[in-house]
C-alpha cells in the first residue's frame, strides 16, 4: 500500500533521532524523566537498576534476573534502550549513559537548579480561569480542527498555522480553506484516540519545524515540559527561549495551552498538554480522563452497539462522530439521537481502500462500544471481528517483510543454535529447517549477525 | 419466611407501600441528597452484626445437599433453579474455606429419590468445585428424599469427633419428598447425634422442612429454615451458612470432648536438591519440618508421621480469629459531635461538612425486599447523618466506608490498633488481657 | 496452604485482565519510625539517611507512570502518622501566591501545633517535578513534626524505652486507605493495583498477632502484596505477611545500600513482577504467638473449641477466650507430663523441648 505511515508514537521519532541530538535532550532533567516514562516497564526497571549503581551491570546477571519465559521482553527492552542509546555495551557489561544518568538522578532528587519543570508565576493572575474552563478551551479547540477536517460545516476556521500544518502532514490536500480535502491518511488519523492524535500532529510539528530551522531539541524539551506541568496552575514565559515562545502561539491554537491574548506574560497547560507523556500505556486511565473532558456528552465513552448481524447503531448526533462512522459503515437511517446502519463488504472495503486497517476499525468499535455492549465478552461478535479481518485480507494476499535469508548452515546444530536464537528474539520470519534456511526481519537482522560472529570467534 | 408484617396481619393485608413515595425532595427540588441517604441507608442496614463473642464451633463438618429433582429445572431463577443453585453453591464452597480453614465439607445429591454422593467429606475446595461443575452437564429428574439424603449425611458425618460440629446444609426447590420410611425416625436421631439441619427453600415453605430444622435446632427454625425472595436473597441465606455456628449450652461442658490439642507450627523450608518427605517417601524439593522431631512432611495439616504431632500452618488457626473477638459496633455521631475532626480517620476522605441547619428531607426506607432496620432509617430521620462513625474504644472518627471494610473484611479497628500498645484495646482483645490478668493472677 | 485461598478462584473479566498489565500502581510505604528500633541498628543506618532513600525510591515510582500514587505513613511508638497525604491538605492547588493558607479545622486537631498549610518550600523551585516535590515535603516536614513531637514519656512504658511499633495499626490504616482508592474487593475494573512497602527495624511484638494476622487476610482478599523491607532481626509475622500474600521479603544485610535494594526487588510493581526472578525466602517461620503470655511458639496448646494458642495448658482448667471448660483428665495428662505419642521421642517438658529444638541441627531425610 503506498499510503505513507506515520510514526505514529514518539517513541519512534525518537529512536529515528542521531545520538548527538540524544544526548542534548538527556541534558534537561524534565526531558530524562519523560522519556523514561514512554519506556516499556521492562526497560525502565533495567535503567533504575543502573542509575544507583556505580559498577556496569554485568549482562549474565540479567539473564538470571528475568524468568525464563520472558526472555522476549528482556530483549525487547534492551533493543529499545540501545535504540534510545541510553545503555553502552562493552565487553558483557552494561552501562548508563552518562548524561542520562544525571538527568534522570537530577529529576529524581531535585539535585541541580535547572528549572526544567516550568516556572509557576509567582504574582496573582487576574483573569484567573479554572480548569473547567481550559477543558472546554481545549476541547473546542480541538474540536474544531478535527471537525474542520470531516468538514463539518461549523462556520469557523482554524487558523492558518493549523491549516497549513494539516497540509504538511498530508492529512488533507487543497489549497485555500475552501478547498481543503481530507485525504486518506487523514482518515485514519481521525480513527486513532485523542493522545494519539495530538501526538500525530505534533509529530509533524516537529517534522515542520525543522524545514522552518527550529531547534528539534529545544521543541522537544518544551513538548516534554508541558507534560510535566500541573494543570490549573499558570506558568511564567520568563524561563522560555525565543523559538518556546513561537512554539506557544502554535500550541495554543490546538489547545493544547491557553494564554489570554498573546502578549501575556503567563500560559496555563490544558488537559490535552499534561496528558502528553503519559505514554500509551497509562493511556488507560489518563485517556479515559481525557475522552471525559473531551466529549462530555459521553462521558461513559461509548455509544455504538454492534450486532452479529452487523447492524450498527450509534447513540450519537455529534456530526463529527457520525462521520467517523460514516467511514466504514454503511448508514442508512439517521434519527434525533441515533443512527443505524450496516456493516458491508463495501463499506468496509471502501474503508480499507482509503488506508484504514481492519485493525482500526476494530479498535474504534471497541473503544467506543455501548455500556450495554460491555456486558457481553468477548465485547465484540466474533463473527463481524472474524469477518471484518478476512476482508482485510482478501485486499491483501501478499505480506512483504524487508530482511536477511540465512542458508547454507555447514551442520544441524549450528542451524539449529542460530535458529532458537532467532526465535528467542521474536524476529524469526520465516523457516525451513530441512533446507537449513530461514529468514529473520531487517531489524533483528544485526542482532544474529553479531551472534553468529561471537559464536564463530567463540567456537575458534 | 417470616410473613407476619409489623400490623399483625398477613403482609399480603396491608396498605401497598409505594416505595417512591418516601422519597421527597429536598429544597432545591434535587433528589440528588436523598438518593445519597438512601445508598448510605442501604450500607447502614448491613453494620448491625452481633457481636457479643459467641462460643462457637470453629472445626466443622457439614454436608451440603442439593435438590437436583424435576422441580429443579423451574426458571423462576435465571437461567434454571438448578444452575442457579450450583453456581451458589460453588460460591458457597470457596467462602467456607475461607472462613473455615480446617473444616470439612461433604456434598450429597437428591434425585430420582436417591440420595448421590456428589463429592466425599473432605477439605480440599477445589475437589468440590470440580464435583460441582461436574453436575452442570447433568439434568434434574425425578423427585428428592428428604430421608435419605439426610441418613446419608448422617452416615457421613458418623465418625466425626466430638469436638466439631456436625452440619447438613440443604438447598431444596421442590414441595415434596418421596421417603422410603418414617422421616420423624431419622429428625430424631439426627437430633440425637447432634446434627443441627438448615434449610433454604426457593419454592415455598413445607411444613416437613420447618419441622426438621425446629427439631434439630432446639426448637428454633427461624433463623435455620428461610425461603427466597430473589436471587440475591437466595445467597444471602445460603452464605449466611458459611459463619460457624454458636455451641450450645451442651456442647460446651466439659464431658463433650472439649480439650487441649497440643499443636506444632512448622516452618517451611527450601531446599536446592530434592529429598525424601517422611509421609509419603516421595522425593520432593522443599516442606515443612516438624518442630519436635525434625521430620519433613510436604503438605499441612498433617500428622507428624513420626512423632504423631498435629501439625498445622499457624495462619490457618488464625483464620478463624475474627470469630471470636469481632469487633465492636461504631456508633453513628450527630452533627454536634461531628465538627471537630473533618476526615476519616484511616483512609482521610474527606467528611461532609456540617449544614448550616437541619436537613430539611426525610427519608424513610421500607418495603424494599431487604428491610432497612429501623435504626438506620430513624438515625437518618433525626438528621444524624453525618457520615461518621466512631469507635467506642478509641473514639476516632471513620466514614462508612471503613466501617464496612473494618467489620466485613479486615475485623481490626485502625484507631485502636493506632494507640499505644495495651492502654486501648478493640473489645476482643480487652477480653483477652482481662482474662489472662486473672489466669496470671491465679498462677501467682 | 493457598489451596484454600478463596480471593484466587474469583473469576477475572476477560476485559479487565486483558489490560491489567498497564493499571497504574498505588505506593504505601510504612515505614517504622520507632525511637529504639533506629538506634539499636549495629550496621549503622539513621533514620534520615533511610528515609533520602526511601524518598528516591518514592519518586521512583511515581515516576514510572504518570498515574502512579504514592502514601508514607509512619508507624510510631505510641501512635500512627500520615506522612503524605495529610488529611485536610489539598496537594492540587499548587504553590501558594500569597500568604494567606487557610488551616482547615481539621489540621489543628490532627497537629498539636497549628502548623501552617501551605508548602513553604520555594515556590519558584522549577528543578523537582512538582508531584515529587509535594511527596517529599510533605514528608520530611511532617516527619519533623512527628519526631520533635515524641517526648520521653510518650517512648517509655514501665519505666523503660518502649521498643514497640505500630505495625498492625499503620498495616490497618493502609488498607482501609487502599480500600477506598482501589474501590473494594469486588470491584472488577479496579483503577489501580496497590500494593504496601513495609519497612521495619523492629523486632515482632507478639501483643500484635491476631490484628497482624486479620490485616494479612485482608491483605490476601483484596490481593494487596505487602512487601517487607527489614533492617535489623528478622520477624515472624511480617515474614508470613510477605509470604501469605505473595510479597518480597527482604532483610537487608547492607542497610547502608539500601537504595539499590529498593529499586531492584522493592520497585517492580505486579505485572512486572511475573517476569522477573525475586528474592524468595529461604526459609519461612511459621511460629505463633500464644494468647496467654504473648510468646511466640512452635509447639503450642489450642483449644479444640475456639482454637485459641496457648504456650502451656491453662492453669485454671479452662480457656480464657471461650470459657471452655477442659476435660479435667486429659488437662491433667498435658499438664503432669506430655502424652507419649511414640517410644521413640523421649518424654520432656516443653521447655526444655524449645531449647533443644534451637540448637539442634535440622535433620529431614529419614533413612530409606
Amino acid at each position: 500500500m503506498s499510503i505513507p505511515r506515520f510514526r505514529t508514537s514518539i517513541n519512534d521519532y525518537l529512536e529515528g533521532l542521531p545520538e548527538p541530538v540524544l544526548i542534548r535532550l538527556y541534558y534537561s532533567p524534565a526531558t530524562c524523566l519523560a522519556i523514561f516514562r514512554l519506556l516499556p516497564a521492562m526497560a525502565q526497571l533495567f535503567i533504575m537498576t543502573m542509575l544507583f549503581n556505580d559498577k556496569p551491570l554485568e549482562a549474565t546477571d540479567l539473564n538470571g534476573w528475568v524468568q525464563d519465559g520472558s526472555t522476549p521482553k528482556q530483549y525487547e527492552a534492551l533493543e529499545k534502550l540501545r535504540g534510545m542509546h541510553l545503555i553502552k555495551e562493552s565487553q558483557g557489561t552494561i552501562s548508563l549513559q552518562k548524561t542520562f544518568r544525571a538527568g534522570l538522578r537530577n529529576a529524581l532528587t531535585g539535585g541541580d537548579h535547572n528549572n526544567s519543570f516550568g516556572i509557576p508565576c509567582n504574582t496573582e493572575d487576574k483573569h484567573k480561569v479554572d480548569i473547567k474552563f481550559l477543558d472546554e478551551h481545549a476541547n473546542n479547540q480541538w474540536e474544531l480542527i478535527l471537525h474542520f477536517m470531516v468538514g463539518t460545516d461549523t462556520g469557523k476556521v482554524p487558523n492558518n498555522g493549523v491549516l497549513s500544518l494539516l497540509r504538511h502532514s498530508g492529512l488533507m490536500e487543497g489549497s485555500a480553506p475552501s478547498n481543503m480535502l481530507i485525504t486518506n491518511a487523514g482518515f485514519q488519523f481521525l480513527l486513532q484516540d485523542v493522545n494519539a492524535q495530538i501526538w500525530t500532529l505534533l509529530l509533524q510539528y516537529l517534522n515542520m519545524s525543522e524545514d522552518l530551522q527550529m531547534d528539534a531539541v529545544e521543541v522537544l524539551h518544551f513538548l516534554f515540559m508541558l507534560g510535566s506541568l500541573e494543570l490549573g496552575q499558570d506558568y511564567s514565559l520568563v524561563a522560555l527561549s525565543p523559538t518556546q515562545k513561537i512554539m506557544l502561539d502554535d500550541l495554543r491554537d490546538y489547545g493544547i495551552v491557553y494564554q489570554r491574548k498573546s502578549s501575556s506574560r503567563r500560559f496555563y497547560p490544558t488537559r490535552l498538554a499534561t496528558t502528553l507523556t503519559s505514554d500509551t500505556g497509562a493511556l488507560l486511565t489518563a485517556s479515559a480522563s481525557m475522552d471525559s473532558a473531551i466529549s462530555q456528552k459521553e462521558r461513559e465513552t461509548g455509544f455504538v452497539i454492534l450486532e452479529t448481524n452487523f447492524k450498527v447503531y450509534a447513540y450519537t448526533d455529534s456530526p463529527l462522530q457520525i462521520a467517523v462512522l460514516n467511514l466504514f459503515v454503511h448508514l442508512k437511517s439517521r434519527f434525533v439521537n441515533m443512527v443505524a446502519g450496516q456493516i458491508s463488504r463495501e463499506s468496509v472495503r471502501k474503508a480499507l481502500s482509503n488506508g484504514i486497517t481492519a485493525d482500526q476499525i476494530i479498535t474504534y468499535l471497541t473503544v467506543h462500544a455501548h455500556p450495554q455492549m460491555r456486558k457481553s465478552i468477548p465485547l465484540l461478535p466474533p463473527t463481524v471481528v472474524d469477518q471484518i479481518r478476512l476482508w482485510q485480507l482478501e485486499m491483501e494476499r501478499m505480506k512483504i517483510v524487508e530482511g536477511y535469508l540465512y542458508s547454507d548452515f555447514s551442520s544441524k546444530n549450528e542451524y539449529d543454535v542460530i535458529a532458537g536464537y532467532a526465535h528467542d528474539l521474536g524476529v524469526m520470519a520465516w523457516e525451513k529447517p530441512n533446507k537449513r534456511m530461514f529468514f529473520v526481519t531487517k531489524e533483528g537482522n544485526q542482532q544474529i549477525v553479531d551472534f553468529v560472529r561471537r559464536k564463530v570467534h567463540g567456537g575458534a | 419466611m417470616e410473613l407476619r408484617s409489623t400490623a399483625g396481619g398477613y403482609i399480603w393485608e396491608d396498605s401497598i407501600q409505594r416505595s417512591w413515595d418516601v422519597v421527597q425532595e429536598d429544597a432545591g427540588g434535587s433528589l440528588a441528597g436523598v438518593v445519597a441517604e438512601l445508598v448510605q441507608a442501604g450500607k447502614r442496614k448491613r453494620l448491625h452484626y452481633d457481636t457479643t463473642p459467641l462460643q462457637r464451633g470453629i472445626i466443622r463438618h457439614l454436608i451440603l445437599v442439593l435438590d437436583l429433582s424435576m422441580s429443579m429445572s423451574e426458571k423462576d431463577l435465571r437461567p434454571t433453579r438448578y444452575q442457579l443453585s450450583i453456581s451458589y453453591a460453588i460460591q458457597f464452597v470457596t467462602d467456607y474455606f475461607e472462613q473455615n480453614p480446617i473444616s470439612q465439607l461433604g456434598i450429597i445429591g437428591m434425585r430420582d429419590g436417591l440420595a448421590n454422593l456428589v463429592s466425599q467429606l473432605g477439605g480440599n475446595p477445589t475437589e468440590h468445585i470440580g464435583a460441582l461443575q461436574a453436575l452442570r452437564k447433568q439434568e434434574p429428574s425425578g423427585d428428592p428424599s428428604l430421608q435419605n439424603a439426610l441418613e446419608m449425611a448422617r452416615g457421613a458425618l458418623y465418625h466425626v469427633p466430638s469436638h466439631g460440629t456436625k452440619e447438613v446444609v440443604i438447598i431444596f426447590g421442590s414441595l415434596l419428598s418421596c421417603d422410603p420410611g418414617d422421616i420423624h425416625k431419622t429428625v430424631g436421631t439426627l437430633k440425637a447425634e447432634h446434627v443441627r439441619v438448615r434449610i433454604v427453600g426457593l419454592a415455598a415453605e413445607v411444613a416437613i422442612c420447618k419441622e426438621i430444622c425446629r427439631r434439630t435446632n432446639q426448637g428454633d427454625s427461624t433463623s435455620t429454615y428461610g425461603v427466597i425472595l430473589n436471587e440475591q436473597h437466595f445467597r444471602e441465606l445460603l452464605l449466611a451458612s458459611c459463619t460457624p455456628p454458636a455451641s450450645t449450652k451442651q456442647k460446651s461442658s466439659a464431658s463433650l470432648g472439649s480439650d487441649l490439642m497440643r499443636m506444632g507450627f512448622p516452618s517451611r523450608i527450601v531446599e536446592t536438591s530434592p529429598s525424601f518427605c517422611a509421609c509419603h517417601s516421595r522425593l520432593i524439593k522443599g516442606g515443612y519440618i516438624c518442630p519436635r522431631c525434625k521430620v519433613k512432611v510436604c503438605s499441612l495439616p498433617t500428622e507428624c508421621p513420626a512423632c504423631g504431632l498435629t501439625l498445622i500452618l499457624s495462619t490457618h488457626l488464625a483464620r478463624s480469629y475474627h470469630h471470636l473477638m469481632p469487633l465492636r459496633n461504631w456508633d453513628e455521631v450527630d452533627w454536634n459531635d461531628a465538627k471537630k475532626v473533618s476526615s476519616c480517620f484511616s483512609c482521610l476522605l474527606p467528611f461532609p461538612t456540617a449544614p448550616s441547619s437541619v436537613p430539611r428531607f426525610r427519608v424513610s426506607v421500607s418495603g424494599s425486599t431487604t428491610n432497612v432496620t429501623a435504626t438506620a432509617a430513624s438515625a437518618i430521620a433525626t438528621g444524624g447523618a453525618s457520615g461518621r462513625f466512631r469507635c467506642p474504644s478509641c473514639r476516632q472518627l471513620f466514614c462508612i466506608d471503613c466501617d464496612l471494610f473494618a467489620h466485613e473484611v479486615m475485623h481490626n479497628c485502625p484507631g485502636c490498633e493506632a494507640a499505644a500498645g495495651g492502654r486501648k484495646l478493640s473489645n476482643g482483645q480487652a477480653a483477652t488481657e482481662v482474662s489472662m490478668a486473672t489466669t496470671n493472677a491465679y498462677l501467682s | 496452604m493457598n489451596a484454600v485461598d478463596g480471593s484466587s478462584h474469583v473469576p477475572q473479566v476477560g476485559f479487565a485482565s486483558e489490560l491489567e498489565q498497564e493499571l497504574p500502581s498505588l505506593l504505601v510505604l510504612i515505614l517504622d519510625t520507632s525511637p529504639l528500633g533506629w538506634g539499636t541498628q549495629s550496621p549503622p543506618i539513621s533514620l534520615h539517611e533511610a528515609v533520602a532513600s526511601l524518598l528516591i525510591f518514592i519518586n521512583s515510582h511515581l515516576a514510572l507512570n504518570h498515574s502512579n500514587e504514592a502514601a508514607v505513613i509512619a508507624s510510631h511508638t505510641n501512635c500512627i502518622k500520615y506522612l503524605y497525604p495529610v488529611p485536610g491538605e489539598d496537594y492540587s492547588i499548587l504553590a501558594p501566591k500569597s500568604t494567606v493558607t487557610s488551616g482547615t479545622e481539621s489540621s489543628e486537631e490532627m497537629i498539636p501545633n497549628g502548623q501552617s498549610n501551605g508548602d513553604n518550600g520555594t515556590p519558584n523551585d522549577a528543578s523537582m517535578y512538582r508531584q515529587f516535590r509535594v511527596v517529599n515535603e510533605s514528608v520530611m516536614k511532617q516527619l519533623e513534626l512527628l519526631l520533635s513531637g515524641t517526648s520521653t514519656s510518650d517512648i517509655e512504658h514501665n519505666g523503660k524505652i518502649s521498643d514497640t511499633t505500630l505495625i498492625s495499626g499503620a498495616l490497618s490504616t493502609s488498607l482501609a486507605y487502599i480500600n477506598r482508592l482501589v474501590g473494594g474487593v469486588n470491584d472488577n475494573g479496579p483503577k489501580l493495583r496497590a500494593r504496601i512497602l513495609v519497612v521495619s527495624v523492629c523486632s515482632d511484638l507478639a501483643s500484635q498477632y491476631v490484628p497482624i494476622m486479620n490485616c494479612i487476610f485482608a491483605a490476601q482478599k483484596m490481593k494487596v502484596p505487602i512487601d517487607i523491607c527489614k533492617i535489623g532481626n528478622n520477624t515472624v509475622f511480617l515474614q508470613q505477611a510477605a509470604d501469605t500474600t505473595g510479597g518480597v521479603y527482604m532483610h537487608l544485610e547492607h542497610p547502608r545500600g539500601m537504595i539499590q535494594y529498593l529499586m531492584t526487588a522493592f520497585l517492580p510493581d505486579r505485572a512486572l513482577r511475573k517476569h522477573l526472578v525475586l528474592p524468595t525466602q529461604s526459609s519461612i517461620d511459621f511460629r505463633a504467638a500464644c494468647f496467654c503470655h504473648k510468646r511466640i511458639v512452635d509447639i503450642g496448646y489450642v483449644c479444640n473449641i475456639c482454637l485459641s494458642i496457648y504456650c502451656q495448658p491453662p492453669a485454671d482448667g479452662s480457656c480464657a477466650i471461650c470459657d471452655t471448660i477442659f476435660d479435667p483428665k486429659e488437662l491433667a495428662d498435658l499438664l503432669k507430663k506430655p502424652v507419649v505419642v511414640t517410644t521413640t521421642v523421649p518424654k520432656t517438658k516443653t521447655k526444655k523441648k524449645k531449647k533443644k529444638d534451637s540448637d539442634a541441627t535440622p535433620n529431614f531425610t529419614p533413612g530409606p
